[in-house]
């Protein structure tokens, strides 16, 4: 007999996790090749203003937590991992939507596969079955 | 159905795979900063960017990303003192990597913290099982 292992629903908050962070690296990256976008690197402006170093902690922060989130999402007692999965699920969905208004086609498609992600996220988050068997494994 | 998981070998994955996006995070985010894209056109960083030492770049970069892979197979003594070689390398990289800003110790930190989770993970977890009940997803007949 072959049989399938069922997956947990924190393996599929933590794929999505990494999911969406790979999103964020390509996005990320392709942005480089816009036209002028480099020069506009170099000058210290990176489209919310001035790239000071305070502005940069800020972005930082804000990519690391989705990175935290392939690790936490497996070890967080599934009380607090449900409503912190399902809150950073629709945060991120609007942050996103946000840095799309007016962004070039590659970045808006990205983004809506990167929303796409983070709402599943919710949806997971908010369908996990809570009883016994959503403390194991 | 009762079964055994070795669920200490995903966590320990997981953690490299957080160590990874920080240094990728870290990599872009240093670009952006300014000053950073002239520095490499005119290759001002005080040392040549020989093919040499990208090579060692790309050597110590590997370290996190295999170990991504390696925690799902070593077996548990071999875990142990691989995952500890590979926290010493990577800690030695993002440590003498680093560059002076708030972005990068935030980082730098994020990295560290990880690793230190690694190792407690490895020296005090993992070997240990834990029974989870299974749910097959679906059972198909062997019909070899």
């Amino acid at each position: 007999l072959l049989t399938d292992i069922k997956i947990h629903v924190k393996f599929k908050l933590s794929a999505l996790w990494v999911s969406v962070m790979f999103c964020y690296v390509y996005g990320d990256y392709f942005n480089m090749y816009t036209p002028g976008k480099l020069d506009a690197m170099a000058a210290g402006n990176i489209g919310v203003g001035p790239a000071t170093d305070g502005v940069l902690l800020g972005v930082s922060i804000m990519m690391a937590i989705p990175s935290v989130m392939v690790f936490l999402s497996l070890v967080l007692h599934p009380s607090v991992n449900r409503w912190v999965n399902v809150a950073l699920g629709l945060g991120y969905s609007v942050i996103l939507g946000l840095t799309m208004l007016g962004a070039p086609l590659f970045y808006i498609f990205l983004g809506f596969v990167e929303i796409a992600l983070t709402l599943l996220v919710t949806w997971f988050a908010w369908t996990w079955p809570m009883g016994v068997e959503s403390e194991t494994p | 159905m009762r079964l055994k998981m070795e669920m200490t070998r995903i966590k320990l994955a997981a953690l490299w795979i957080v160590v990874m996006f920080s240094i990728v995070m870290a990599d872009i985010i240093g670009f952006i900063h300014p000053g950073t894209l002239q520095k490499i056109i005119d290759g001002d960083f005080g040392f040549p960017i020989s093919s040499e030492l990208l090579l060692v770049f790309s050597v110590f970069t590997a370290i996190p990303i295999v170990m991504i892979f390696l925690n799902l197979i070593l077996p548990v003594k071999a875990g142990r003192w691989v995952n500890t070689l590979a926290v010493i390398l990577t800690t030695l990289f993002v440590v003498g990597g680093g560059s002076a800003t708030y972005s990068y110790f935030f980082f730098a930190t994020l990295e560290i913290a990880s690793i230190i989770a690694v190792m407690w993970y490895a020296w005090k977890q993992l070997g240990k099982t834990e029974l989870v009940n299974h749910q097959p997803a679906r059972t198909v007949k062997n019909v070899v």
